[in-house]
């Protein structure tokens, strides 16, 4: 039931979003040259008619949600599968953004031993030690071919974190 | 692999940080980056790589072309400035920089100016079974018929668009601008969807050679001795003549010592033969005069002037 | 011609060195292929230094191997990760990575070998026997056949995902709306970037994808249950037999076409190609809800296009001096780093090069078949390993891919932000084929209709009113209807079902 809910909620968003979007358009400035076809032009097409079909996505969704009223009840309780994978969803998210972060501050070799051995415990693995010995390996690994082999930029960080990885790459 | 290469540039490293005031010099000491916003194996980045292999003999340092597309040339030129200013870090710049400074996205007082070693040169080409003989039939024709003529220009609001553009203005024959890829430009053109394109010489020739188009005028100071019969848009009274440039930049506040230094260093690449054999390649011998710091800060500022003045009549500023 | 072609085999034998270059570049191209992030691009590019070393025509060969490899190694880690290794994969990995996921992993890398090998050929015959009269006729294609085209894929979002047609629509439009974000193809005004200078190319096609299929398959996987996310149970080496194969048949010579049309027109590359012979093998399909769920036409489609595409593309290189796709253009420019101004002469004043190029694409796919069918079974091998360790180094590999691609961290953003997304369409069954489609096609459907309306002074009929163009709308429009009404006749059997139960 929860993801009918979620799909009613999306299918919304959406329908507001278009209109926003469409009103978005309107504003783009105008164009002397091509004011016949103008920068407005196609994006009013494109969310003109996403704000139709979602329109409809919606209603059809409340009225499935209505039809079945009585089922609404459970909606909101969760298995504890359904938990346990929210969670570790989550933890995989998070962990990337700050892999994300910490890949421009701290730069490529710290950031990515550090993300490749916590991810690592977001799904269940017995071995640790496999774990960090792939963590180290593939670190190594790809710094050699990004800046030996293909001579590539790997991002350095800032700071005092800059000097660390200009001695490696 | 990896131990030398460590040792080596912990070396460098520590003698950088050690002696600043050193600088002028032994400098360059280690590689030279110059950064760019155009693909690798682009025509800039080529231009970079043409002039790193001279470079290097003559320096005895490396100079290696960093290419961070996407975003307008945004995240290049933010790179750019959020680097150190230590005398390594160059930006390759063209008429790009110039729009993007008269739109507001960039200003050029970030840049020390270098050295301007390309200069290219635009034509007005019609494919062979074009009805316009010469450019006089073409002018006489959107005379009459404004706006009727398309031609064919490379990227949106872009270099292209401000040499029509500036064209539009001098001659009062006003011809539509259709704005296309680069290579869908050219079978456009040939294939007869629009009447003309503008394009350098450079990637044209092999077309213009086979007499499957041909050039009707040509937007430099003077004719190409390849081209005798093509008359400039000079002579015909149009004063344009804005070309495509490459050039190297360095930040505003560098070392005016380590400018004079790279600038020398520069001038005796591009003046070597294997630099400019690579220039003859590319068709881009005619003009390419080298400009120091000083003479290419005038330039820039003129090229400042001409484009606002096209871009605001294309009502493209605020 | 027979003379060109004597002489070219004399070079090639005469420099039996060249066979080994033939070889280095296809492994090369398909190691490049095969890291997300590197593309064909960036791995002819970092060879042109290279070319120098050895003259024009081994430098062409060297280069022209590795847009074989890299076209065809995009596949392996779109089939085994959902992590498309260049975006011509993209599609691939629509059919392939379900597929796998099924255990038949041997099988589909296998399918999307032989479809890459056979498409690769008959873009190289087609290049060889046809290229001046093709780029004859690809000159017809002004921008409202472009358009045309464009139409013609994204109508077959209306067929593909199997799910609710409203859905399907939406994630079309999802991907038409994104690709409109950054600089107006036209005007050059920028749009939805909201202040964002960075935003102003728009959203980076290579990072969008990958986040969308690799970062969403990472995310989806972490809240599986442990069981079925540590590994693919039964991983199959086992190669698909002749007789699976050749039941593709048809869509192979159908997808090898559209490939080397589309191929030849200028700015139109690979990726297009397969993403068109995909919807075309939906739309042709007896049962085209069956696509996404790993079927073999949905791997042998996008991988023969893509790969007939890179004879395609090579038409207009050599026959008018006019690269057909963005690798191409970088192959041009090192054609004029060794003194060769490519044009229409070139194929008159060159012959020796040209042939000789010809007649390496054809034995670099013919390597590629011979050398991938023995890697294949290995490569199936690696879904063995567990999956905690696998799935954070698809991300490092991804951020690290991506990055390195432009050097830009923007671009990484954006693969986060789309993996996101990604993830979200699916959990909520919008299908991402669709929303796929939606964001190739978008760009060459907004920027050669108005064009072409500038070009035809806005008149709707001057536009459509030309005979190819005609054709492919009327035909997108019948297709459009005619699956809209199969979506009606198989909702009333099943309602009519209900009815009688």
């Amino acid at each position: 039931m929860a993801h009918r809910l979620l799909d009613l909620a999306f299918a919304s968003l959406l329908f507001g979003l278009s209109i926003f979007l469409w009103f978005v358009a309107d504003g783009f400035p105008e164009s002397r040259r091509f004011a016949q076809a103008d920068a407005d032009f196609w994006p009013k097409i494109i969310f003109g008619s996403m704000a139709i079909v979602t329109g409809i996505l919606a209603v059809r969704a409340v009225i499935t949600l209505l039809n079945s009223r009585e089922s609404v009840k459970g909606a909101f309780t969760m298995t504890s599968d359904f938990r346990n994978s929210v969670f570790r969803v989550g933890a995989m998210g998070a962990l990337i953004l700050a892999y994300f972060w910490a890949f421009q501050t701290i730069g490529f070799i710290l950031a990515t031993f550090a993300f490749l051995t916590l991810a690592s415990f977001v799904i269940p693995y017995k071995n640790n030690l496999v774990r960090v010995i792939f963590a180290v390996g593939f670190t190594v690994a790809l710094v050699l071919f990004f800046t030996q082999a293909l001579e590539l930029p790997l991002p350095r960080g800032t700071g005092i974190f800059y000097d660390l990885n200009v001695l490696f790459y | 692999m990896l131990s030398l290469k460590t040792t080596t540039a912990a070396f460098v490293a520590a003698s950088v940080l050690a002696a600043p005031a050193a600088v002028a010099q032994d400098y360059p000491t280690r590689t030279v980056e110059v950064i760019h916003s155009y693909g690798p194996g682009g025509g800039t980045d080529r231009f970079v790589r043409a002039v790193a292999v001279p470079f290097e003999e003559i320096a005895g340092q490396s100079m290696v072309p960093i290419s961070i597309q996407g975003g307008g040339g945004m995240p290049a030129f933010a790179n750019f400035q959020q680097r150190r200013v230590d005398g390594y870090t160059l930006m390759a710049i063209s008429p790009d920089q110039i729009i993007a400074h008269v739109l507001g996205r960039i200003d050029m007082a970030a840049f020390q100016p270098l050295a301007r070693v390309q200069y290219d040169q635009g034509m007005i080409v019609v494919p062979a079974d074009s009805p316009f003989q010469t450019i006089q039939e073409f002018i006489d024709h959107a005379r009459e018929n404004p706006g009727d003529l398309t031609v064919g220009i490379t990227g949106a609001a872009g270099f292209d668009d401000t040499v029509m553009g500036l064209w539009n203005i001098e001659t009062g024959a006003e011809v539509t601008t259709v704005p296309f890829g680069s290579s869908e430009m050219v079978s456009n053109t040939l294939g007869g969807q629009v009447d003309a394109m503008h394009e350098e010489y450079g990637p044209a020739r092999g077309l213009i050679e086979s007499g499957d188009m041909r050039p009707l005028v040509v937007f430099s100071d003077e004719r190409l001795p390849v081209l005798p019969d093509v008359p400039t848009a000079l002579e015909l009274g149009y004063d344009v003549t804005l070309g495509r440039w490459r050039a190297f930049a360095m930040p505003a506040d560098a070392d005016p010592e380590q400018v004079e230094t790279l600038f020398g260093l520069i001038s005796e690449a591009v003046a070597s033969d294997s630099y400019q054999e690579v220039q003859e390649q590319a068709a881009l011998q005619f003009r390419s005069v080298l400009l120091g710091p000083d003479e290419f800060q005038e330039f820039i500022d003129n090229e400042i002037a001409v484009y606002t003045q096209v871009l605001t009549a294309l009502g493209l500023t605020d | 011609m027979l003379e060109a072609y004597g002489s070219a085999l004399v070079y090639l034998f005469s420099n039996p060195s060249s066979f080994l270059l033939i070889i280095f570049s296809v492994v090369w191209g398909i190691a490049f292929g095969s890291v997300p992030g590197l593309t064909g691009i960036v791995g002819v590019a970092l060879l042109i230094p290279f070319t120098f070393v050895f003259d024009p025509t081994a430098g062409l060969l060297l280069l022209s191997g590795v847009y074989v490899g890299s076209t065809f190694g995009g596949s392996i880690s779109a089939i085994l990760f959902n992590t498309p290794g260049s975006p011509e994969a993209a599609c691939t990995a629509l059919d392939g990575y379900p597929m796998a996921k099924k255990g038949q992993a041997g099988k589909a890398l296998g399918i999307a070998l032989a479809s890459s090998a056979i498409g690769g050929i008959f873009g190289t015959i087609v290049l060889m026997l046809l290229a001046p009269p093709m780029a004859q006729f690809a000159l017809n294609f002004g921008p409202p056949e472009y358009f045309a085209l464009a139409v013609l894929g994204i109508t077959a979002i209306s067929a593909i995902g199997g799910g609710s047609v409203l859905k399907g629509l939406v994630a079309g439009l999802l991907g038409l709306g994104i690709a409109t974000v950054g600089l107006d193809p036209i005007t050059g005004t920028e749009r939805y970037t909201f202040g964002n200078l960075s935003l102003l190319t728009g959203i980076s096609f290579v990072p969008a994808i990958i986040g969308t299929f690799a970062l969403a398959e990472v995310l989806q996987r972490a809240g599986e249950k442990t069981s079925t996310a540590d590994v693919i149970t039964d991983v199959s080496t086992k190669l698909p037999s002749m007789k699976e194969f050749l039941a593709t048949r048809i869509t192979l010579i159908r997808s090898s076409t559209i490939g080397a049309v589309i191929g030849a027109l200028p700015g139109v590359g690979a990726t297009t190609a397969a993403f068109i012979s995909y919807s075309e093998a939906v739309r042709w399909s007896k049962r085209p809800q069956d696509f996404g769920t790993g079927v073999a036409e949905g791997i042998a489609a996008p991988e023969s296009a893509n790969n007939s595409a890179v004879g395609g593309s090579m038409i207009p290189l050599l026959a008018l001096g006019i690269p057909g796709s963005a690798t191409t253009a970088v192959m041009l420019g090192g054609l004029t780093i060794h003194g060769i101004i490519p044009g229409p002469l070139l194929m008159e004043t060159n012959t020796q090069l040209v042939y000789t190029v010809f007649i390496g694409m054809f034995i670099a796919n013919i390597l590629m078949l011979i050398f991938g069918i023995r890697m294949a079974r290995y490569f199936a091998l690696i879904l063995k390993a567990p999956y905690a360790l696998v799935g954070p180094a698809i991300v490092v590999l991804c951020m690290t891919g991506v990055y390195a691609l432009n050097s830009n961290i923007v671009d990484v953003g954006v693969m986060l932000a789309m993996g996101a997304f990604g993830f979200l369409l699916r959990k909520l069954q919008y299908p991402i084929a669709s929303f796929v489609i939606g964001l190739v096609l978008g760009p060459i459907a907004e920027r050669s209709l108005r064009q072409g309306l500038v070009i035809a002074d806005y008149n709707y009929w001057e536009f459509a009113a030309r005979p190819i163009t005609a054709i492919l709308l009327l035909g997108s429009l019948a297709s459009l209807i005619y699956g809209f009404y199969g979506q009606w006749k198989r909702y009333r059997q099943v309602s009519q079902a209900a009815v009688q139960s």
